[in-house]
């Protein structure tokens, strides 16, 4: 009668303590891999955030046609509406049919033509009012005209809001159109600086 | 073990395939994130250099006759001489006129004209090759005063 084939205590006991030992150095690298992942998508989104926030931003303020307060960590600005009609008030009467569109090729008289947009034909205010400001850890912008606001988050986690009028850049100093505006973003424990400078053809001289 | 062998390997690889293909997202996110930030910095280019032959050339833009319209444009190419992009500008003169100085702001009895109206400029910045609809596009929309080149109102048309 042949011996039965089989394992020996001491092997199944080896055997489980490498495969433990596997699985444990396994799941260890799985968990380091998934805290990087983790750490990468939080920079990502902050990067995202701060870049999406600053873009938004600089690419209103470039549309301003004056800055009432461009200094500090807050920022208000006059920009005319978008959607406002071209060439309001062409001929300077302000009667409600005397603007019905845009004015012909035929009879511009472009020498009547009003050079703001801060009042129309209708006695309407085109020019709206956008402030930047934080609030929170968030960068609000709040948009008014004609009497109403809105108001929208356009970046979270912030720590600072600072804009800087006419910047030193590489040791030259710069115009009145030129802005420096920076925000700083909390991440993890780091606070992450992202900057930039905007020139704003509405106020060049 | 076998099994377990197997098992413990498909997860790896399920882990390394999705951890590459986030990456592959993120990276062609950020290239195409530099392209518009690039077609952008062309919209500004484009703004740049009308500014420029506005304030210095008295005879831009050249305009004759029934012409409402004037417009131009500027190839990029990288430093190896391959084509990037380009700007372009297109100057709507419909509104534009000219007349004598009069009135309380006529300087001495001037024959000089003077342009009244407004400039509607459109700065157009595209990246990609030429022939093909481009990878990124910027437009920037300006009004002018003819008489100052003062930008009295300008729309970031954002990008495509």
């Amino acid at each position: 009668m042949s011996p039965k084939r089989g394992f020996s205590i001491i092997e199944i006991t080896i055997v489980v303590f490498l495969t433990s030992l596997i699985l444990m150095v396994v799941s260890r690298l799985a968990h380091e891999t998934f805290v990087s992942l983790r750490f990468l998508e939080e920079k990502a989104q902050t990067v995202q955030s701060a870049t999406l926030g600053l873009e938004r931003l600089s690419s209103e303020l470039r549309e301003a046609v004056e800055v009432n307060s461009g200094a500090g960590d807050s920022l208000s600005f006059h920009k005319v509406d978008p959607q406002a009609p071209f060439a309001l008030d062409y001929d300077r009467d302000s009667s409600p049919n005397s603007n019905p569109g845009e004015p012909t090729a035929d009879d511009p008289e472009p020498y009547l033509w009003s050079q703001t947009y801060q009042r129309d034909a209708f006695g309407r205010d085109q020019w709206g009012l956008v402030e930047y400001f934080p609030e929170e850890e968030r960068l609000v912008r709040r948009v008014t005209k004609m009497g109403r606001s809105a108001t929208a988050d356009v970046a979270t986690n912030v720590n600072t809001f600072r804009v800087e009028p006419s910047p030193s850049l590489s040791g030259q100093a710069t115009a009145a159109a030129v802005f420096r505006v920076s925000l700083s973003l909390l991440e993890e424990r780091r606070v992450v600086t992202f900057s930039t400078v905007v020139v704003v053809p509405g106020l060049e001289p | 073990m076998l099994v377990a062998a197997l098992f413990l390997f498909t997860l790896l690889l399920a882990l390394g395939i999705g951890l590459m293909s986030s990456q592959a997202a993120r990276r062609k996110a950020a290239l195409a994130q530099k392209e518009a930030i690039q077609a952008k910095s062309l919209a500004l280019s484009a703004w740049a250099d009308v500014k420029t032959k506005l304030g210095k050339d008295l005879f831009f833009p050249p305009t004759t006759d029934g012409q409402g319209h004037f417009s131009y444009g500027e190839d990029i190419y990288e430093n190896d001489g391959a084509f990037y992009g380009s700007y372009s500008v297109v100057i709507d003169t419909r509104y534009v006129s000219k007349r004598r100085d009069q009135g309380a702001e006529t300087e001495l009895d001037s024959t000089a004209n003077r342009y009244h109206g407004y400039y509607l400029v459109t700065c157009i910045g595209k990246v990609g090759p030429r022939g093909r609809p481009p990878v990124a596009e910027r437009t920037m929309y300006f009004e002018i005063d003819a008489g100052s080149f003062r930008v009295i109102r300008m729309h970031d048309r954002e990008s495509l």
